[in-house]
């Protein structure tokens, strides 16, 4: 194509990205945030795929088949615990202001300046030539597109790509001194050159499946003719192992949460917790769809352009120049650019913050211990300083990059070196989770760790990359360093038989591990990494109390620090940073009259001193602008050392142990008193109901007693005021009262029956009785009664039942009561007729009387048992008995541990059953509310 | 200085749910399972191994947009 219109069209892509920051830092400044979404926050994530990803995972896999999804899988499989790792992550960088994986390494273990050194230092080492690796992509794709030799015109694209990104990095990505502060422009423009890539690449992948094939089955079939090919199917044919291919997961998983633009896009720029959960779902269906065409762009690259030697890498391009679409390559070399652009972006902002955080500022806050008086003016300028520095350190990693990819990148094929890259930041993974969830890590151990770990990592993986003409002899690698068999790059003491990425990473994380865990368990861990192993690991279960009680101790003036955060932050930050501490501590700073004094006036004993929380929140500020390590010596040379004794670190941890314990306690005792309370209304309630009961039970009772009464007085009464009554009149009204006296005296003995019965008095004097013989005798104590009535009685209890266990005279009274009833139930006008049966059941036997008197309608069948029921409804009835017969009746066969019910319908007459058991069940205990029942 | 603590984040069980699919998919998808899906047999045109690989990646996905989803 013609390289102008290539050129023209790449700096107005990259024009684009300026004016999309631009606008996104404008509305971002005008509180209208583009990027405070999940979808951007996921899009932003998929940074993760570079050029390496677009050009390389098609080489790859016209290589060795699937294994380069392996890249692409490692993340899918650890997103789901992304709830748990790197919510975790993320809240903890908050609370500590912490801006990269240096800061969150360096603070976990006890602020250690050299360790947040030495974990740049290995991101420096590890991925810069990854940035070259994304220079040179663009640069030879830039070749590919214009085809022009790969010499002096991939020089020029790749440093014309270098200088404008980093003018881009510079203007959008270090903008402020606290690194803290979110780059929105930066995010939208990721963002959008993720959406852009994989547009491309979903547009080509069509292209060559639907375009140049028939579809995928029409390309698998023909690739399948093929035995180079068709050996790509397979795992195995393709020789890889599952050992390569468990490693290629790990360690996809280790860099999609510790690469330095990974840890940025998804930590630092992070807007809310909770797009995490969009993100978790949303990035590894990115990762899925763009994959979806690697494959068959690779077989289409195979079976079109196999013959004429070209890298694989290059299919991507190669193949719609090839065909004669020119605007597609043009638009797949765009997507390309896209990817390799935002990787460098990102990385290279992550990249000099962690230079100047750890390599330079930790040497800058030293100086003016020595010199008290000047501390003022060097703290402005430091914090000058320190953006100034980053701004060079973004130049100084493109530089270094650039001067990599012309120096010895040009060999290097796309997918090993970002292999590389991911075992070096491999390293960080035993030192971060066991930062994150294990307290015992300690600062030893994990500078150790780390050490070894990259020195193995560099043996293993980096010295065979440096093995060539004018370079190492190849004699190293066959024969070992200084002709040392054990000391082979590819077999380690000796390690055979597996592939170089699986040998690496675990020798290097051998090392790594083992000394990590080893030396930590070796040496117990001072108080401060103490204090910050409880911050780190138990940051979502409670605040660390440890960490704002053992803060800084001292007497500090308040102006002090007040000119320290002046300094770094500038006046208008920092009065809004203290405004916001004085809204959540209104105890800790001094009132404004107090502190308007000019600090000159008044002798240094006078000034107002700074509460440690002010200093424990003065030192986060810091640790958000220059890395916690310097804020903390920052902060030091201002307030003397920082007076953390070990056992005040352990009583107090062993404290808020000891309360979390107790609160833990306190709630189970209250959930428990809950549950008695909830009871105990209860209980309360059926009282209440009970009470009720009873109140309307003496009511009844007492009316009962006075209908009998009053008849009695009244008749009385005309028999005193009448002496000259006639004899036989007289002899009515006697005979009157005396039945009315009986019934009052029945009435009596029922109620205290009744009574008994319910207090749980009564006692039953069983004996085996025939049950034949006790209906008997009961049906001729209502054969009076039933001849009256001219009512039929039969009786049909066989006596060959067993005998049954019953108190005689109690269940004579069941049973007369309920002839009696059946006797009066008879309808007037039709011949009643009553039937006793008996039948033997399981272990029961079981009783019927049946009537065909006028019935019970449904709804009363479950009341009559009921005291007084009928008496209820006297309204309604004439009241033929006390109202107590079925109540008493219920009761006893209750106390035989029997069952009563009836079955009836109006005008068809009614059958009351008895269930009685044959073998006397030992009493149970009576629950709490049973005796209650009525 | 740290936002109000808040331990409870979620429904509790929603960080085990998703611990254990990713353990579960892990298993699913690296040997020795998957050499049971590792030979050159082709389902509609497209390699078994490709295919296997492509839907557990698929239903992983599912799965998590599920859990995640769920309690929202």
């Amino acid at each position: 194509m013609n390289k102008l219109l290539v050129i023209a069209f790449s700096f107005g892509y990259l024009a684009l990205l300026f004016g999309v920051a631009y606008a996104a830092e404008r509305r971002s400044a005008a509180r209208k945030s583009l990027v405070a979404n999940p979808y951007v926050y996921a899009l932003s994530m998929a940074v993760y795929c570079t050029a390496w990803a677009y050009y390389g995972s098609v080489g790859r896999a016209a290589h060795q088949g699937l294994s380069f999804v392996g890249i692409y899988l490692g993340p899918g499989l650890l997103a789901p615990a992304w709830w748990l790792v790197l919510r975790k992550i993320i809240r903890v960088c908050r609370q500590q202001r912490l801006t990269s994986i240096a800061d969150f390494i360096s603070a976990r273990y006890g602020k250690s300046a050299s360790l947040g050194a030495l974990v740049t230092g290995v991101c420096v080492l590890g991925v810069v030539p990854y940035i070259a690796l994304q220079i040179k992509a663009i640069a030879s794709s830039f070749v590919v597109l214009t085809g022009g030799d790969q010499g002096a015109g991939a020089s020029g694209a790749a440093l014309f790509a270098a200088g404008t990104l980093a003018m881009f990095t510079v203007l959008f990505g270090v903008r402020s001194v606290e690194a803290t502060e979110r780059h929105e422009g930066v995010v939208l423009a990721v963002a959008l050159e993720s959406l852009v890539k994989l547009l491309a690449f979903l547009l080509l992948g069509a292209f060559v499946t639907f375009g140049l094939f028939g579809g995928f089955a029409d390309l698998f079939d023909q690739a399948a003719a093929e035995p180079a090919l068709r050996q790509l199917f397979t795992f195995k044919s393709a020789g890889t192992s599952g050992a390569e291919w468990l490693t290629l997961l790990v360690l996809s998983m280790s860099a999609v949460l510790l690469l330095p633009r990974q840890f940025q896009v998804a930590v630092v720029e992070n807007v809310a917790e909770d797009h995490l959960r969009k993100a978790m779902w949303l990035f590894p269906l990115y990762l899925l769809i763009i994959n979806l065409f690697v494959l068959p762009i690779a077989f289409g690259g195979l079976l079109k352009l196999g013959g004429r030697g070209l890298d694989a890498d290059t299919f991507v391009l190669a193949l719609p120049l090839a065909t004669g679409h020119s605007w597609l390559a043009l638009l797949t070399y765009l997507g390309g650019l896209s990817a390799a652009s935002s990787m460098i972006i990102v990385e290279t902002i992550a990249l000099s913050v962690m230079m100047s955080n750890h390599l330079l500022m930790p040497l800058l806050v030293r100086v003016p211990a020595a010199r008290p008086e000047g501390q003022r003016r060097w703290f402005a300028y430091l914090g000058r300083v320190a953006l100034t520095s980053r701004r060079l350190a973004v130049l100084l990693v493109l530089a270094l990059a650039y001067g990599y990819y012309a120096g010895v990148g040009h060999q290097l094929p796309l997918v090993n070196t970002g292999l590389v890259s991911f075992a070096a930041v491999a390293q960080f993974l035993p030192a971060v989770l066991g930062g994150l969830y294990w307290k015992g890590g300690t600062r030893r151990g994990a500078t150790l760790g780390l050490l070894a770990g990259f020195g193995v990592w560099f043996f293993t993986l980096v010295l065979p990359t440096l093995v060539g003409p004018g370079r190492l002899p190849v004699s190293v690698l066959s024969d070992g360093v200084g002709g040392l068999a054990w000391l082979r790059p590819g077999a380690l003491f000796g390690l055979d038989g597996l592939d170089y990425l699986s040998h690496g990473l675990f020798w290097s994380w051998f090392f790594n591990i083992g000394l990590y865990v080893g030396l930590s368990l070796a040496w117990p861990p001072t108080a401060l990494e103490l204090r910050q192993a409880d911050v780190f690991v138990d940051v979502f279960r409670r605040r660390s109390l440890a960490e704002e009680i053992t803060g800084w101790q001292g007497r500090t003036p308040l102006p002090d620090v007040r000119a320290l955060l002046l300094g770094f932050l500038g006046k208008k930050r920092t009065n809004q940073a203290l405004r916001a501490f004085a809204e959540r501590f209104p105890d800790a700073l001094p009132t404004a009259e107090n502190a308007v004094y000019p600090a000159a006036q008044l002798p240094v004993h006078a000034l107002p001193a700074a509460d440690p929380r002010l200093l424990t929140y003065a030192e986060k500020l810091l640790a958000g602008t220059l890395g916690p390590a310097s804020a903390r010596m920052l902060l030091a040379s201002v307030a003397g050392a920082e007076q953390i004794s070990y056992d005040s670190v352990v009583g107090i941890l062993k404290e808020s142990q000891q309360l979390l314990e107790a609160n833990r306690q306190l709630q189970k005792q209250s959930r428990q008193l809950q549950r008695l309370t909830d009871e105990l209304r209860q209980a309360y309630d059926q009282l209440q109901v009970l009470d009720m009961q009873k109140d309307e039970f003496l009511y009844t009772v007492t009316h009962e007693l006075r209908t009998p009464l009053t008849s009695i007085r009244a008749l009385a009464e005309i028999l005193a005021d009448n002496p000259d009554l006639e004899a036989e009149e007289r002899e009515r009204f006697q005979l009157t009262i005396g039945r009315e006296a009986e019934r009052l005296t029945r009435l009596i003995s029922l109620v205290l029956d009744l009574e008994k019965f319910e207090s749980g008095q009564a006692s039953l004097d069983r004996t085996p009785l025939v049950l034949a013989e006790v209906v008997q005798e009961a049906a001729e104590a209502v054969a009076q009664l039933a001849r009256e009535r001219g009512t039929e009685l039969r009786v049909e209890v066989p006596a060959s039942l067993p005998p049954l266990p019953a108190d005689r005279d109690r269940l004579m009274q069941v049973l007369i009561n309920l002839l009696s009833n059946a006797i009066k139930a008879a309808v007037p006008g039709r011949p009643g007729r009553i039937a006793v049966l008996a039948w033997p059941a399981a272990d029961a036997l079981l009783l019927c009387v049946e009537d065909n008197g006028k019935g019970i309608v449904l709804a009363e069948q479950h009341q009559i048992f009921d005291k007084f029921f009928q008496a209820h409804h006297q309204t309604t009835r004439k009241p033929e008995g006390s109202g107590l017969g079925l109540a008493i009746t219920k009761k006893i066969v209750e106390l035989h541990q029997g069952r009563i019910w009836v079955e009836s319908a109006p005008e068809q007459g009614a059958r009351f059953f008895i269930e009685l058991p044959l073998a006397v069940p030992a009493r149970a205990a009576a629950p709490f509310s049973s005796s209650f029942q009525l | 200085m740290n936002p109000s603590p808040n331990p409870t984040d979620g429904p509790p069980q929603r960080g085990q749910r998703l611990l254990f699919v990713a353990g579960l998919f892990a298993v699913l998808l690296n040997y020795p399972l998957l050499a049971a899906f590792d030979h050159d047999g082709r389902v509609a045109g497209v390699p078994v191994l490709y295919l296997y690989v492509l839907l557990t990646w698929l239903a992983l996905i599912l799965l998590t947009a599920w859990l995640v989803c769920k309690a929202a």
